[in-house]
């Protein structure tokens, strides 16, 4: 037997195609087929959403409890002069479901922010309430949380992203890259209907808050507020979902003067707030 | 959307820098196996007359390569639609040569005349960091036997 040395003249063991093509190809089929599957779990969604009763809701809202670390019996004194505003509201809303039994709690977390919990329960973060400097800006987060709830948005979101969660681990495992940057992706193409459902819990928020002090100061200052901020989108919800601030303060004074509410004095802070900074 | 940013640059970083290195390392392949084309290595496991060995070594190549972001994020996309993963291809091509390069180093090392009885063994390394997201990496190893002539025959 002769040994020839000779190289070979092609590879055969590596394919002929270009990895950014086959990228750009595969991704775009996934995602199509992914918002395809998610846009349709949405509307599903929807009309599941109204069939939840309010005591399924609140083994869901159990959940969120533990996370935020709500119990139901240890209230503070800043949370019961909350609580007291929060009934006010809620009886100058007849829309709202009356069979949540609202609640509220004060979660220590810098972020200016407040959340609506399944089951009644309205979280607000400390951050927040160091930044407002009157009750009537309270009152416009605590409208529109309520907001949230007599739309039933909070589980409308909720039911989005476990749709979105499950997809994505499905296909591709528990927190994988890919599934990561699916659920991002997802979260995007959402963002419209989201950012329709806070315009309109921000009205919602200020015809209660024209019933119950019969004008809606403290609204805009809200705003102004969340502007300052500045870098925080993520206001009130789980998602940076929400319109620009400069945008909501917009849509907000051109429903001033659509409505024909009027523009008093706020009503300053009761000490409470200042003093307790650090809440259980 | 910060996440998403970061993402991409990951995305971004792991195609060029995969691309630059590959290319390179395939340079690097093709002048050794020139340099290298005289000493043959076969999967025979002898030789017709063995009389003429004069002596034989076990000789060994191994590489260890690791995944980029790219690939393995292309690799992911491809195990939900099922199909060839062509970004492992090249991985495990410029692996396995490397490998029997770095065999050849040895048995040339040796001043062995051929190497017999080639065998490849590729096994993943580190697939427990792989299964928490991390990057991933596999190794190759190719050995044989490394056998001198005796002079004249």
């Amino acid at each position: 037997m002769r040994f020839t040395p000779r190289l070979p003249q092609d590879n055969v063991n590596v394919s002929k195609t270009s990895d950014l093509r086959e990228f750009f190809w595969l991704l775009g089929i996934i995602l199509a087929v992914l918002v395809l599957v998610y846009l349709f779990l949405g509307f599903a969604l929807d009309v599941v959403v109204d069939r939840i009763s309010p005591k399924m809701e609140r083994e869901i809202g159990v959940v969120f409890n533990k996370m935020y670390k709500i119990k139901d019996n240890e209230i503070s004194p800043l949370e019961e002069s909350i609580q007291k505003l929060l009934d006010s509201l809620v009886e100058k809303a007849p829309a709202l479901n009356m069979d949540y039994e609202f609640k509220v709690r004060v979660v220590e977390n810098n972020d200016f922010n407040a959340l609506a919990l399944p089951g009644g329960n309205i979280v607000i973060f400390s951050g927040l309430i160091k930044e407002i400097n009157s009750q009537n800006e309270l009152a416009m987060v605590l409208s529109h949380e309520l907001g949230h709830f007599a739309h039933k948005d909070h589980l409308r979101r909720l039911g989005r992203r476990l749709v979105l969660v499950v997809i994505s681990s499905v296909l591709f495992g528990e927190r994988s890259s890919v599934a990561q940057f699916m659920e991002r992706t997802l979260i995007t193409a959402d963002l419209k209907s989201s950012r329709q459902q806070e315009v309109v819990a921000d009205k919602f928020a200020l015809d209660l808050l024209d019933k119950k002090y019969g004008h809606v100061a403290g609204g805009r200052e809200l705003f102004q507020l969340m502007k300052k901020k500045g870098n925080l989108p993520m206001f009130f919800q789980y998602f940076s979902t929400h319109p620009a601030p400069e945008d909501r303060l917009n849509i907000m004074m051109e429903e001033i003067i659509i409505n024909g509410y009027l523009v008093k004095e706020t009503i300053p802070l009761d000490p409470i707030y200042r003093d307790q900074t650090v809440v259980d | 959307m910060d996440a998403l940013i970061y993402f991409i640059l990951f995305i971004f970083v792991g195609y060029i820098s995969g691309t630059i290195i590959e290319k390179k390392h395939y340079l690097d392949i093709e002048v050794r196996e020139k340099k290298y084309l005289n000493l043959p290595a076969i999967s025979s496991k002898n030789i017709e007359d063995e009389s003429r060995i004069l002596s034989a070594n076990l000789v060994s190549g191994s590489v260890v390569i690791s995944l980029d972001y790219f690939k393995r994020f292309l690799a992911g996309l491809r195990n939900v639609v099922g199909g060839r993963i062509h970004s492992y291809e090249t991985l495990l091509d410029r692996s396995r040569r490397e490998a029997v390069l770095r065999m050849k180093e040895n048995a040339s090392s040796m001043n062995a005349d051929m190497i017999l009885n080639i065998r490849f063994q590729t096994l993943g390394v580190g697939q427990k960091a792989n299964k928490k997201g991390n990057i991933g990496c596999f190794e190759v190893v190719a050995y044989g036997t490394a056998v001198k002539l005796k002079p004249g025959t």
